[in-house]
């Protein structure tokens, strides 16, 4: 496989082979991104498809092949949240039910769960819990980060987050596989 | 126990999808083909514009900047020259494909892989490697042997270069026959591959050590290296009059911004050792003319004479007339210095590379004769921004853009001006390596 390096050369000169091998280096950890971020697989093929246009566009930026997978990643989580707001736009707003649950042995719960599974509970959360989990989660960022991303307060954040977690907590146990706190 | 987050970040971080295999087929045709005008660059463009507001100079044509970096071998030293064989990772480029009517191949570059080998070298490249040189100019060296390998070997292509693999067809073969048969290659070590060089012509292999293919303890250092350049001068002042209570200082006039007579001369040579891949010091000597001159009225509060002047019979004016007196100060300096800095190489290309410089110079007065006022002792401060391009095996062009400012505060001839000097220069030199 290409080290980083040449394929950042051979990409930006455009180079069709270049441009396949970066594909085929990176494509299974990018879609998995955007089949976090996405509510099915169908838009998580779309993410996927304008993610990588847009890396292609914008290779040429990058100077630093050091950073090729963190930038590749950030490129992918914005036009996640591109989708976010486009889907924001469109009218879809959030309801949550207001569901109460005790904190669970989860770790215990997942464990008998496949990844793709733990992803398939995330999609089904509203669209705007589930960009705010996965950015504050499973990306690292902070809710400062999170509300210009997005264009929401803090507080509308930290919100999104909580009603998601309640919300998976809830998923969890829906599936019967809950085991209920020792009193 | 793991909290919630905990659990679902662990799972998820790098959480893989296999997407599917049409996807690429729908992205192919929206990928941009051209490349931009600034060709990913930005650091050479902007290395090149500080050059030329710096001077407010735009140069004839533009600049021969690094365009590929191709290779590592920095790394190549003579330590592996002991080897006759060598490991390294392989970038192996795989091709396949058909081999059209009119001579062209179709699509042939589809898969890249890595994998650890060893080959030996050939004895072309073994004495390339033997010899003593930078290794910019052994990378040339070394892709001359490789081409005499090529031009040497009967199939045109060395055992080191391609690897034969089930149905190997070598390209030349292909090539050579007028029906249409499918191909299978392997390049090793190329990182670059163009199609149409088969067209008739051997193929393009970029053949290089990778990072990892030499051990940590064969790396050595760059060597000490000699350098010698001549620098035209531009001085200016900045002028604070030093007036009393007595003295008035006005009308100071300077020569014009590019006058000929700010223009002196500095030389300078000296030693140039690396201490890491990215940082070298300097250490020399210099000689320097520094020119300029300034004029100034001066008036003190003595009286020179009286104009008298009859009011009417009882009554007249009288005026004094001060002291006034014209200066002219011209500092015609010569200066013997030790100079001492240090570069950072941000930029390392295999023609062009890029280095930011800052030091210091104490120099010493040789003519205090002919320079009233001036200080026996000074120091400045500098900075500069060069460009290196080797010219042969063992020299390199500097060009060195300086900025240089003085520490030490002088004083005109008549001592009621005091001025700290600063220069502008445009360092030319060249970079000898043993």
């Amino acid at each position: 496989m290409l080290a980083d390096k040449d394929l950042l050369h051979l990409c930006k000169q455009n180079n069709a082979g270049g441009q396949a091998a970066l594909y085929q280096k990176y494509k299974s950890r990018l879609m998995g991104i955007c089949r976090r971020y996405a509510r099915d697989v169908e838009d998580a093929e779309d993410i996927f498809q304008e993610g990588f246009i847009k890396v292609f566009q914008r290779i040429h930026q990058l100077e630093n092949d050091d950073l090729m997978w963190p930038w590749m990643k950030r490129v992918f989580v914005n036009t996640a949240i591109d989708y976010y707001n486009k889907y924001i736009k469109n009218g879809n707003f959030e309801s949550y039910d207001n569901v109460q649950l005790a904190n669970d042995d989860f770790e215990s719960i997942t464990q008998q769960m496949t990844n793709i599974e733990l992803v398939q509970i995330i999609n089904e959360l509203p669209v705007g819990c589930r960009t705010v989990f996965n950015l504050y989660v499973i990306d690292g960022y902070t809710h400062p980060q999170i509300s210009e991303l997005l264009g929401i307060t803090d507080g509308t954040s930290k919100a999104h987050l909580s009603h998601a977690k309640t919300m998976l907590r809830a998923k969890l146990k829906k599936l019967g596989i809950v085991r209920y706190e020792k009193f | 126990m793991k909290n919630f987050d905990d659990i679902f970040r662990e799972r998820l971080h790098d959480f893989e999808a296999g997407p599917d295999d049409a996807l690429w087929h729908k992205i192919l045709p929206l990928i941009p083909k051209t490349t931009p005008w600034w060709g990913g660059h930005k650091t050479t463009l902007l290395a090149a514009t500080v050059v030329v507001i710096l001077f407010g100079l735009y140069p004839s044509q533009p600049p021969a900047f690094d365009v590929i970096k191709k290779n590592n071998c920095d790394l190549v030293t003579s330590e592996i020259t002991k080897s006759k064989s060598i490991q390294y990772i392989s970038n192996q480029i795989v091709g396949r494909g058909i081999k059209l009517a009119d001579g062209n191949l179709n699509a042939p570059l589809t898969e890249v892989y890595s994998r650890q080998k060893t080959t030996e070298l050939s004895a072309n490249i073994l004495t390339a490697f033997d010899q003593k040189m930078h290794s910019n100019s052994k990378t040339n060296a070394l892709q001359s042997a490789i081409q005499r390998d090529l031009a040497g070997n009967p199939t045109g292509l060395p055992d080191q270069m391609f690897e034969a693999q089930s149905k190997v067809i070598a390209p030349e073969t292909i090539l050579n026959d007028p029906q249409t048969q499918p191909f299978q290659f392997v390049a090793l070590q190329a990182s670059t591959f163009k199609q149409n060089n088969f067209k008739g012509n051997l193929p393009t292999v970029v053949y290089e050590t990778t990072p990892d293919a030499i051990p940590e303890k064969t790396i050595t250092k760059p060597r000490m290296e000699w350098f010698g350049s001549v620098m035209p001068l531009f001085s200016y002042l900045n002028v604070r009059p030093t007036a009393t209570d007595q003295t008035f200082v006005s009308q100071v006039q300077a020569p014009a911004t590019l006058s000929t007579a700010r223009v002196g001369v500095r030389l300078q040579a000296g030693a140039q050792a690396w201490v890491s891949n990215r940082v070298s010091v300097r250490l020399g000597l210099s000689f320097s003319q520094q020119n300029h001159s300034l004029s100034y009225l001066s008036t003190d509060n003595s009286v020179k004479t009286f104009l008298v002047e009859a009011i009417d019979n009882q009554k007249i004016k009288v005026t004094p007339v001060l002291n006034r007196n014209e200066n002219n100060w011209n500092s015609k300096s010569n200066y013997v210095g030790l100079t001492a800095s240090s570069q950072y190489w941000f930029k390392k290309g295999r023609n062009v590379s890029h280095f930011v410089n800052a030091g210091g110079e104490l120099y010493g007065l040789l003519n205090p004769q002919n320079t009233a006022g001036t200080k026996r002792i000074n120091a400045v401060l500098k900075v500069s921004y060069g460009i290196t391009k080797p010219i042969s095996t063992h020299f390199s062009l500097n060009i060195e853009p300086t900025f240089s400012y003085g520490l030490t505060k002088q004083f005109d001839a008549a001592k009621l001006l005091e001025v700290r000097p600063y220069h502008y220069g445009f360092n030319v030199g060249l970079l000898w390596k043993p």
